[in-house]
């Protein structure tokens, strides 16, 4: 391989900040090498977007962070080593355990028509830069593959992705989303062996495969180097809500067991920061967003009054940090996280930070500057945010409306205890009669001042419809088949504050996420229809349902 | 990530002290106002509309484009200058490439051909063109801006707005927002008036602001500190009602207006006319329309020359009785402007709001190429200085309608 030199820019980009903190040079999207005396960032400068490296002074890769108390002021500029400096924009650097770099990079020169005629397959790629200074593209298409992570063992790369995610309508406004994807590094290098970056005119072929294919794949042994210049890009996670929801970088474990990311609900909603355990999501099948709800709910780690996005692990494997902002923060600011305790801070202003390899220091970026400070006792979370994690939702407790016969109209007017706050979980156990006709009909409406039909359950078209709104307004129904045999329904619906439930006889439950649902504090009445023969209403978790598990994070 | 354009302490106070200088000119006349007796078509252009028909990227799909729009025998072209808060100028407000997605990771991507188009980037400045353009062509060329930034769509997220969350807009539920800023704060009604600066040095002759496309953004969104604290100290010890309180209403509506005359205000001191497009207009409370955005008393500005044209995007016409429905909106619009602006009626090839001209044709069972000339009659029997066509895409207005269009200039 021939290598690739790298240019050298020396730049006056030292600045003094505090004692505690210092500035190390423009740009943003810090992250440390796996030895802590480097650190990757990108930098937008004459309209593009370039990933550089900077060597730390050795004070400033030890815990005490800029070194000695005294004010971070360079005697000499560091020199940027440029990984990729143009032509075309790259971002999101991610190290590998062997101090390669994989980013997002592209180079599109075509209009958006003219790559819309041609079928044009250029996009945002992931690339990797080895040490030696060797290029290669291992993914490409008319696309977005980004914020890049490896697993500890350099064996995965997780990132996120618009493969596969296709316009919704003829509006342009319906269709924006991301998946959470997978690619095995050693196959991705391997079958561009002898293949330089895009430069050199390869035409690699990239296949976005699902779970079960990818499976078959690997066990058929057939998943691997020999097909050639083919990369094998597989879906682990869906768009969580389809259009307007996705991910964005996710982040594994130190002990390669959890896997954390931001996520969008809604474009109404603001940013979480959910998790799961690896092995759930790479057993996870993605063919569709109902089949992979069935079997999988990620943890909402971060509650919805934190808007929270960039999560990066702590060395120890029990906290994170990560990009947030709660109401009457100056604006974004570093928090971290204790995932055992729950318990968190916002340690100062800034984004995007990335804990050093010893967990002594936090670099991030702040007005356009990469910043580095220590992260020592005084920066460990001591504050509980209200939480309303599904796992955390009391047991069920029925309200007093049991309604059993004909169709029934309760005032509930001034019924306090019938208020549904934005973190409670509320649920409806029913047994319904739902007749051969495939007409609309109405089993359950329950009126609020906020919105006058705040939760209907109606069947139509054969289905059962599980109907609520957001705090916006939006629309959102889980629906699931009724029986067609003129046996009654034995129904569970519960809606949290972030998803719609739906069971019915005791099948795989269908599953909506609404991103954060309307409050519901004023009561005004409830209508069953007549095909309702017994009906229970109440705040809880019903016992029927498993509880989605909460991350397992050891202390 | 990176900051979005910051104000400066020193900025601000030179911005108040213009503004205040501008607010003198509000009464001032407008240069460039034609002389009365002209009727005019005013044909509102989204380019991105056509971005699988032309490419909208070069100048060559740029004056197709155009040409394009000339089919309907325009007077006027009102280009669109933003999609939510993603300009299609090369901005120092909202910098490209910080815009393109996915460099900000708070931003989705859409992969369909308009989440590729770069028409704020540098390569795409086709303003001078269109100006030379319609000015080649004796056509007057305006600036069509939207109220808010997000166009309920993350791709479209304003840099700005995502740059800064501590102006955010909240609702009453304590829910913050990503795709808008609360007015309560001066950085924000400062940073649209930066906008606003930007624009006006592409120098058109009008700029519209378009109360349809407000990118959900409303008084009921306003519920940010500043907004309660203002609350408060109003209202003390009484928590912030629902958004429909009047009293509610009327706060926002004095903030909103205020914004209003400082847009009028900078557009008058550029001797650029100022115009705002309303949707959901009646004969009674402008119920849709309050509904949308909020009551901040638009007829009380008109009347005190705050805009220099109404554009009505749409009516909430009674199906019963389309044309005389329409008729009585008209002229309840004409009684509350009198002559301190000018009028434009709808002539919607779309059926947003049910008032296109398909569903008066539907509704009154004539041809559409009929309903046309009937508005048209209407517009100009209401005093209409013209219609607005809301907006002209790839062959949205039917051949019939456009004939229609043609014999009413040619009848004036």
């Amino acid at each position: 391989m021939k290598p690739l030199p790298f240019v050298v820019f020396a730049l006056a980009a030292i600045v003094s900040a505090t004692a505690e903190e210092c500035a190390i040079t423009q740009g943003f999207n810090p992250v440390y090498s796996p030895d802590g005396a480097r650190i990757a960032f990108q930098r937008l400068e004459g309209g593009v977007f370039k990933i550089g490296v900077v060597e730390l002074p050795e004070r400033w890769r030890l815990a005490s962070g800029c070194g000695d108390g005294a004010p971070a002021v360079a005697s000499a500029p560091l020199s940027v080593e440029w990984i990729e400096a143009g032509p075309g924009n790259a971002a999101y650097p991610a190290w590998t355990p062997d101090c390669a770099l994989i980013y997002t990079y592209g180079h599109d020169t075509e209009t958006a028509h003219e790559a819309w005629k041609n079928g044009s397959q250029s996009g945002y790629g992931l690339r990797i830069c080895e040490p030696d200074g060797t290029k290669r593209d291992l993914t490409r298409g008319r696309c977005r593959d980004y914020a890049p992570c490896v697993s500890p063992d350099g064996q995965t790369v997780f990132f996120v992705t618009t493969r596969g995610v296709e316009s919704e309508s003829a509006s342009f406004s319906k269709a924006a989303a991301t998946r959470l994807a997978r690619l095995d590094l050693d196959w991705a290098k391997a079958s561009h062996r002898g293949t330089e970056a895009r430069s050199s005119g390869h035409d690699g072929q990239v296949l976005d495969l699902n779970h079960a294919e990818a499976q078959r794949r690997r066990e058929a042994g057939s998943f691997a180097a020999t097909e050639g210049a083919r990369v094998d890009v597989e879906i682990v996670l869906d768009a969580p809500h389809g259009s307007n929801s996705g991910y964005v970088q996710p982040a594994v474990s130190p002990d390669g067991r959890f896997l954390v990311w931001g996520q969008l609900d809604d474009f109404f909603e603001g940013w979480r920061i959910y998790g799961a355990r690896l092995q759930d999501v790479a057993t996870t099948p993605s063919s569709s967003q109902s089949e992979m709800s069935r079997q999988f709910a990620p943890c909402r780690l971060t509650p919805a009054s934190l808007t929270a996005l960039s999560p990066r692990w702590h060395p120890n494997g029990r906290m994170i940090c990560f990009t947030g902002f709660r109401a009457g923060d100056p604006g974004w600011g570093v928090w971290v996280f204790d995932l055992p305790s729950g318990k968190i801070r916002r340690i100062c202003s800034g984004e995007n930070p990335c804990f050093s390899p010893d967990g002594a220091t936090i670099a991030y970026d702040c007005g356009g500057m990469i910043r580095i400070r220590p992260f020592g006792p005084g920066d460990e979370p001591d504050a509980t945010l209200p939480d309303i994690r599904e796992e955390d939702a009391p047991e069920a407790i029925a309200w007093d409306c049991k309604i059993e016969g004909t169709e029934k109209h309760l005032d509930i007017s001034g019924e306090s205890h019938f208020a549904i706050g934005d973190d409670t979980t509320m649920f409806i156990r029913a047994t319904l009669n739902p007749g051969t006709q495939k007409d609309t009909r109405q089993f359950l409406r329950l009126s609020y001042a906020e919105h006058p039909r705040a939760i209907q359950l109606y069947a139509s078209g054969g289905d059962l419809w599980f109907v609520s709104f957001d705090h916006a307004g939006k629309f959102f129904a889980a629906k699931s088949p009724l029986p067609r045999d003129g046996r009654e329904a034995a129904v569970i619906a519960v809606r949290t504050p972030t998803r719609l439930i739906l069971s019915v006889n005791g099948a795989a439950p269908s599953v909506v996420h609404t991103g954060g649902a309307i409050p519901l504090d004023t009561p005004q009445d409830l209508t069953a229809g007549d095909g309702v023969l017994s009906l229970e209403i109440g705040t809880g978790w019903p016992h029927e349902l498993p509880k989605p598990q909460p991350l397992e994070v050891p202390q | 990530m990176i900051s979005a354009h910051r104000l400066s302490p020193k900025s601000l106070a030179h911005k108040s002290l213009f503004t205040l200088f501008a607010l003198f000119a509000v009464s001032c006349p407008v240069p460039g106002a034609e002389a009365p007796g002209s009727f005019d078509v005013v044909a509102l252009v989204d380019s991105l509309d056509f971005a699988k028909n032309y490419d909208i990227e070069t100048p060559t799909g740029t004056v197709q484009v155009l040409e394009h729009v000339l089919l309907t025998h325009p007077t006027d072209i009102w280009w669109r200058d933003k999609g939510g808060g993603r300009m299609r100028y090369p901005s120092e407000c909202e910098t490209w490439p910080l815009s393109e997605v996915p460099f900000d990771p708070k931003r989705l991507p859409s992969e369909d051909i308009y989440g590729w188009l770069r028409l704020e980037s540098p390569r795409a400045d086709f303003w001078p063109l269109i100006r030379e353009e319609c000015a080649r062509r004796g056509l007057r060329f305006g600036i069509h801006t939207t109220l808010e930034e997000n166009h309920w769509y993350s791709p479209l997220a304003s840099n700005w707005t995502l740059a800064h969350p501590e102006f955010w807009s909240w609702t009453r539920h304590g829910a913050p927002w990503m795709g808008c800023c609360s007015i309560f704060h001066p950085e924000v009604v400062a940073h649209k008036l930066e906008m606003l600066d930007e624009r006006l040095a592409l120098r058109p002759e009008a700029i519209m602001l378009d109360f349809w496309r407000n990118g959900s953004w409303s008084f009921a969104r306003e519920y940010s500190a500043p907004a309660l604290a203002e609350w408060e100290r109003r209202h003390p010890g009484e928590p912030a009602p629902v958004h429909t309180d009047p009293r509610w209403q009327s706060m926002v509506g004095e903030r909103f207006a205020d914004y209003l005359r400082a847009f009028s205000a900078k557009c008058r001191a550029a001797g650029v006319r100022f115009v705002v497009g309303l949707p959901g207009i009646d004969d009674n409370d402008d119920a849709a329309l309050r509904a949308r955005i909020g009551d901040f008393g638009w007829r009380a500005l008109a009347r005190e020359g705050v805009f220099d044209a109404v554009f009505v995007l749409s009516v909430a016409m009674d199906p019963a009785d389309p044309f005389g429905s329409t008729e009585r909106i008209y002229r309840s619009v004409r009684d509350s402007v009198g002559d301190n602006a000018d009028i434009y009626y709808p002539l919607a090839a779309y059926n947003m709001e049910k008032c296109g001209i398909g569903e008066y044709a539907r509704r009154a069972k004539i041809t559409e190429g009929a309903a046309a000339a009937r508005l048209l009659a209407l517009a100009r029997d209401c005093g209409g200085r013209g219609v607005v066509l809301e907006c002209v895409d790839f062959g949205n207005y039917k051949p019939e309608v456009r004939e229609a269009i043609e014999q009413s200039l040619g009848n004036y």
